[in-house]
């Protein structure tokens, strides 16, 4: 059996060239800064978004993880998990996936027992991940795919303490913010600075006197 | 700003015999690390919370970096553990859970308090002359702090992460020989989780670490901006001589006041909303969403496909890198800069339209768009 690289991938990525273009003296800073940005922040964030993979795979071993991936997300929606069950029994590349295991675990999954069907699916392709080099680029490395973390329970002993640290430090650190408080408001300094202002504009007192016996 | 002696208590030598052993050890250590430096006057408003929201900003990160050098003890970053090791440090390390809820809700603290600083010193027109540099960087912060938080949810390694590395990988693609890092083909010899991580624990944080330094001496030199509702001195550019002012270090206890709530509102829901663990990731299907921070671009991708969110990014960080050049008269108050104002509530309001349409668009829409 030949090996296999890692589990999925996202596809082929091309490579291009960066493009630079000769800018104006005055506006070169603000552009190369500009073009920081685009790099550093719209890539990178713009990545965010949940991806619209492309669903050719033509390895079967995929296809059954996809069915996988379905119903580790809903288990209660059997119909994307049958699709790529189809898929995969279509696939031209079947190897390390046992085709008979395969179809029973879309009889069960049809009958309704998609516990069995995911035990089934799981172990369908069991021949093919054995065969699975570490994974490089953007595979999955996935070998069984895994339900979520089920949330914790209540909370232990260790949780109580830091529940209890937590609110100390919020106590204190309000406590602290009262203490260290500005000694006066925007309002108050406006007030300040207009008296401040209306003093020093005010003419001096020696100058006063002076106008008085004029 | 009158930089006061460098002596703490700034005492004089006579008095030197009567000042405690502890006041006297403290001038020990201001002789050789300058502390008392620090003292220099700041105008009171600048005492403000809304004013301190930089400073809360910096706790932040700093919560990050602590609770992430921990983390770093117990991660793997290769695509067969990496999901199982955290997994690992929320069941099977001591404290596990706590520290990495505590590393998550900090992260989005971070772009918060980030976002509203940045807002604020939009509305209050502090990016002017002469801080139009320190807003620049202050974008280029904003988008490290964005990125910072897609690389640590690709380190999951949950189907969430694996499709948000999808997006990440067809823009990257999108952009040409520009997007070269983001692609796998790259470097193929390793798995791009393992680049994914070196930058979220090393060139991230180490280069955010470099401009924050850089924000902080630029916020030094030009000092902080005058309120626009308080008169300012003749130049316009600073706070009157006549505004009271403080010690820095005073603002720096009321940071650290601030900081301490923010860490034990963080340890709250550390405990009581632990981030979740997804399922290992399988390549080819699309049934998640992105974290909230993005569901803007989500929705504009539902719309127009997926390169309106590489547009959406570079128009909102173009429209944001243009503010300093675009408003520059010299009026800082809201009401007498309407057109700026104007822009800046309806790029908000829209970005909240959008994320919050997300509500009524179907997760699974996308598929084999
Ligand atoms: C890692 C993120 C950031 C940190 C730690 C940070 C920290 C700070 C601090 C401590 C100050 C002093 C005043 C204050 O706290 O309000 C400040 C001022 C300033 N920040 Fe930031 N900042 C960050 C991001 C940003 C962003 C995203 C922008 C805008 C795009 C920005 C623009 C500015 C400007 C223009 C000033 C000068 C304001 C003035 O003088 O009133 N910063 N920053």
């Amino acid at each position: 059996m030949r090996t296999k690289p890692g589990s999925g991938r996202f596809g082929q990525h091309a490579k291009g060239h960066p493009v630079s273009r000769p800018l104006c003296a005055r506006r070169t800073c603000a552009a190369v800064l500009l073009a920081c940005l685009f790099l550093v922040g719209g890539v990178g964030s713009a990545a965010l978004a949940s991806a619209d993979e492309g669903n050719s795979s033509s390895e079967a071993y995929l296809l059954v993880q996809q069915a996988l991936g379905h119903l580790v997300h809903d288990a209660a929606d059997v119909g994307p998990a049958l699709e790529k069950i189809d898929a995969a029994l279509a696939a031209p590349d079947q190897e390390g996936v046992s085709v008979a295991e395969l179809q029973q675990a879309k009889a069960a999954l049809e009958a309704g027992n998609s516990v069995r069907g995911r035990a089934l699916l799981q172990e369908s392709i069991s021949a093919a991940l054995s065969t699975l080099k570490p994974a490089t680029g953007d595979e999955t490395g996935t070998t069984t795919v895994l339900d979520p973390l089920p949330p914790r329970g209540g909370l232990t002993g260790a949780g109580w303490g830091f529940l209890t640290v937590s609110m100390l430090a919020i106590l204190t650190g309000l406590a602290l913010a009262y203490v260290f408080r500005p000694h006066m408001n925007v309002r108050e300094l406006r007030l300040l600075l207009a008296w401040k202002h209306r003093r020093q504009n005010l003419p001096s007192k020696h100058e006063r006197s002076r106008r008085k016996e004029r | 700003m009158n930089d006061e002696p460098a002596t703490i208590g700034g005492e004089t030598p006579a008095q030197a015999p009567h000042r405690s052993r502890a006041r006297r050890l403290l001038d020990v250590i201001d002789e050789r690390l300058g502390i008392g430096a620090l003292g220099y006057a700041v105008p009171e408003h600048a005492n403000s919370l809304a004013w301190s929201l930089g400073g809360v900003t910096a706790v932040a990160f700093g919560i990050l970096v602590v609770s992430g050098i921990l983390l770093v003890q117990f991660y793997s970053p290769t695509p067969e553990t990496a999901n199982q090791s955290v997994r690992g440090i929320v069941l099977d390390v001591w404290g596990g859970s706590v520290l990495r809820g505590v590393h998550f809700w900090a992260s989005q603290a971070m772009y918060v308090t980030a976002a509203l600083h940045l807002i604020r010193v939009f509305v209050t027109g502090s990016f002017k002359r002469p801080r139009e540099g320190n807003w620049l960087i202050g974008v280029a912060l904003f988008a490290l702090i964005t990125l910072a938080l897609f690389t640590g949810t690709v380190l999951k390694w949950d189907q969430e992460g694996f499709e948000a590395l999808g997006h990440n990988v067809e823009i990257g693609d999108l952009l040409g020989g520009a997007g070269f890092w983001f692609s796998a083909a790259f470097a193929n010899q390793v798995s791009i989780l393992v680049r994914i991580y070196g930058a979220h624990v090393v060139i991230l944080p180490g280069t955010i670490l470099v401009l924050v330094t850089l924000h902080g001496l630029l916020v030094k030199r030009h000092k902080i901006s005058p309120h626009p509702s308080l008169p300012a001195d003749i130049s316009g550019e600073q706070a009157s001589a006549a505004e009271p002012t403080e010690p820095f270090t005073h603002h720096l206890r009321r940071i650290g006041a601030f900081g301490l709530v923010l860490a034990g509102v963080l340890g709250i829901l550390a405990v009581f909303l632990p981030p979740p663990v997804g399922a290992t990731p399988v390549a080819g299907i699309e049934v998640t969403r992105p974290p909230w921070n993005f569901w803007w671009l989500y929705t504009l991708e539902d719309w127009f496909g997926l390169p309106a969110i590489l547009f959406a990014e570079v128009a909102l960080f173009i429209v944001l890198a243009a503010v300093p050049f675009a408003d520059r008269s010299r009026n800082r108050l809201w009401r007498r800069r309407p057109v700026s104002i104007a822009v800046g509530l309806v790029l908000l309001l829209s970005i909240l339209t959008l994320t919050l349409l997300i509500f009524v668009i179907p997760v699974k829409e996308h598929l084999g768009a």
